[in-house]
């Protein structure tokens, strides 16, 4: 069925290319290879047709991962995936913007609204076990029971949003909790 | 309203109060018996003071003040100021009086108003108990503190919007907290105190209400802060011959450290073996480095042995000054966080030849006996007398710089004394008192209190006129002097704070800032 497919999105889009319809050819050669990523076929069409192949399929499929992330709630993954993309583009560089100002919004809500007291749910040398930064280990180490958000961010002297990323991090491990 | 007894200490400072004839710690809502005697002020710009100020010292340590006790009522160019500028952190700079002051960004701040923003946080903690406004409060200082650093204290208090009803000598708050529960015998009690950053020791005579202070010594740089730093240079030296990381360069490692130290030493209080484990210190390359060094007491002993063994010398001496013999001693009070180490207790047992007395809270027992003189005054109630005494001479420049003490050390307060002097030129017109406290021979080898000028002095030759000289000492120990030409009458004097204390609006904006600060307190908790 698959195969049938294929065979026929390559057919339609040589035919639009050989009435000079090259962007409708493109698309159909695109979707070559959402249904079969690799399709030696198509990438060589579209590299007849001037289409950087391997960056155009990279690009694609993370603004797609990036977006399926943020529509799902996962903002923390959506920033790790951006921030490690080089910035080489007005629009990387916008998506990195946009995707902190939802995280930043997002840390604000759950973090610093009233007076939130994270709690240690491991002990400072089971952190052992944990894949953790330095600077995670420390805040982790803090933790008391007792001290605020606000309280950390004051004795540790990060700014909110960093803190606030360690504090979701650490959440996500396991070890502690909100 | 309640009436307060606060220990303002060089490392922690406590505050208690009789609460239905019983008198109490008060603990702060986050359960802490003490606050830390810290005070700082973030990179941002908040403020912070006690527990919040001490976890963050070792990341913003230029603009932490700790210590702060060390530097009351001290010249910029006193020793021990010189001493201090090389050891801490934070600045240290004159005032334009020519005293000690800490500078934070670009503002100066005088030790008393450090020390205010402390009081101001300690303040808290009673109100937040009581549910209440409190105001009327007892503020300790080490017995040998002079009349520059009994000043200094007063205004800190001041400043933080109490009401100082006495300054009172640790040494006698604590025999005070101690002699509160037994007969009304007579005794020569022995306290020993050893807290986070100072040693201190007292022979008392205590019986029948009355608490009288023998003699006094101590070492102003001697505490638990250096049995920490020995156990940190321990581990920080693990680490680098483990895995080459320099933990000093690290400030967060290091934060970790310090407080890991901290809990090591108290742990190997009660336990023959602790082990300090820290994951994730430090990044040295790429892959993470982690701490794990168990430390046996017999350890923590032989690399603090040496500390404990000072203060014991310490003793002996002070012993010589009160005039007594060992066995003299019916009872050993210990207090300060330290004396809990086995390794103290043992040494002052074999030392005093008896075991410390039990019942005595160390943390506690300053801020509990101030406590309970506070509640006294405040019913005045005639069970408990205290009776201090100076603890450093007291006495005016005479011709050719010699020091003529009025009031010897060890006199009994409030005492006044009157001596009479005479000019030394014909027809002086004015003469300059100036007054001193301490016990060399040489006038300026002792402390400055302040100075005036008693003009008006009718002509006659060198010796005929005579000026009456009056110094008057206080039940806080604090001094007033005065000077009188008898012939015309015509009188001057100073209380001697004029000199140590801000001016009206350095003092007027310290109030506000200390005010703001407070409220700050308020909306945070």
């Amino acid at each position: 069925m698959v195969t049938e497919k294929i065979k026929s999105l390559l057919q339609e889009g040589l035919d639009l290319y050989g009435f000079g319809k090259i962007k409708e050819a493109v698309e159909k050669w695109k979707e070559v290879l959402e249904l079969d990523p690799g399709n030696l076929l198509a990438m060589d069409y579209l590299h007849s047709a001037g289409v950087d192949v391997d960056k155009l399929f990279e690009k694609e499929e993370k603004k797609e991962g990036v977006d399926d992330l943020l529509k799902t709630g996962r903002t923390l993954e959506a920033y790790e995936r951006v921030i490690m993309e080089e910035r080489d583009s007005l629009y990387k560089i916008c998506l990195i913007e946009l995707v902190r100002y939802r995280l930043d919004r997002e840390l604000r809500k759950k973090y610093l609204q009233g007076k939130v007291v994270p709690q240690r749910l491991v002990l400072e040398r089971e952190l052992i076990r944990k894949a953790l930064t330095p600077a995670d280990a420390f805040i982790a180490s803090q933790i008391d029971g007792k001290l605020t958000v606000e309280d950390l961010i004051d004795i540790t002297d990060m700014n909110e949003f960093e803190l606030c990323m360690s504090l979701l991090r650490l959440e996500r491990e396991g070890i502690i909790k909100v | 309203m309640a009436a307060i007894g606060i220990d303002l200490g060089t490392t922690n400072s406590v505050v208690a109060s009789v609460v239905g004839g019983t008198p109490v710690v008060i603990k702060s809502k986050e359960g802490y018996n003490l606050t830390p005697s810290v005070f700082a002020i973030t990179s941002k710009g908040r403020k912070l003071a006690g527990h919040l100020a001490k976890r963050q010292a070792i990341l913003n340590p230029e603009r932490t003040i700790w210590g702060i006790k060390r530097l009351m009522g001290k010249r910029f160019d006193s020793p021990e100021c010189r001493f201090l500028r090389e050891k801490y952190p934070y600045k240290i700079v004159s005032d334009e009086k020519g005293f000690a002051a800490v500078k934070i960004g670009d503002r100066n701040y005088s030790p008393q108003e450090i020390s205010a923003f402390i009081l101001v946080e300690l303040k808290r903690v009673a109100e937040e108990y009581f549910g209440e406004e409190v105001k009327r409060a007892i503020v300790t200082v080490p017995a040998h503190f002079n009349d520059n650093q009994r000043q200094a204290t007063k205004e800190a208090a001041q400043l933080a919007g109490l009401d100082l009803l006495k300054i009172i000598n640790e040494p006698t708050a604590s025999a005070l907290a101690y002699g509160f529960r037994w007969a009304k015998e007579k005794k020569i009690v022995a306290v020993y105190d050893l807290g986070g950053g100072t040693f201190d020791i007292s022979i008392l005579h205590i019986g029948e209400g009355i608490y009288e202070v023998l003699a006094t010594s101590g070492d102003t740089f001697l505490g638990g802060d250096d049995f920490d730093a020995r156990i940190v240079d321990l581990l920080a030296e693990h680490l680098k011959k483990e895995t080459g990381v320099d933990i000093y360069g690290d400030p967060m490692g290091l934060q970790r450290l310090k407080d890991a130290a901290e809990k090591a030493k108290i742990e190997l209080s009660t336990r023959e073996e602790t082990v300090v484990n820290l994951p994730f210190i430090s990044s040295s390359g790429k892959d993470p480095v982690h701490l794990i060094r168990p430390i046996k007491k017999a350890e923590l002993e032989a690399i603090t042995y040496d500390l404990v063994e000072k203060t014991i010398g310490i003793c002996y001496k002070t012993i010589q000054d009160a005039g007594i013999k060992i066995d003299d001693i019916s009872d050993v009070i210990l207090v300060g966080g330290m004396t809990r180490m086995p390794l103290v207790r043992r040494k002052v047992e074999q030392f005093f030849g008896k075991p410390p007395v039990r019942g005595v809270h160390p943390d506690e027992a300053v801020a509990i006996g101030a406590a309970i003189e506070a509640d006294a005054l405040e019913k005045r109630s005639a069970e408990v007398l205290l009776i201090d005494v100076t603890p450093i001479s007291l006495g005016i420049a005479v011709k050719g710089g010699v020091f003529h003490k009025i009031i010897e050390r060890n006199t009994k307060i409030p005492v006044k004394k009157v001596e009479k002097f005479t000019t030394s030129r014909d027809n002086q017109d004015k003469v300059i008192i100036m007054v001193f406290q301490g016990e060399s021979s040489k006038a300026e080898q002792n402390e400055l209190l302040g100075e005036f000028v008693l003009s008006g002095i009718r002509p006659a030759p060198a010796g005929v006129p005579e000026i009456e000289v009056e110094f008057e000492v206080d039940h806080s120990g604090v001094v007033n002097v005065s000077a009188r030409d008898v012939l015309t009458g015509v009188a001057q004097s100073i209380s001697v704070h004029q000199h140590v204390s801000l001016d009206e609006k350095r003092r007027k904006f310290a109030e506000e800032e200390l005010k703001e600060f407070e409220i700050s307190l308020k909306e945070r908790w």
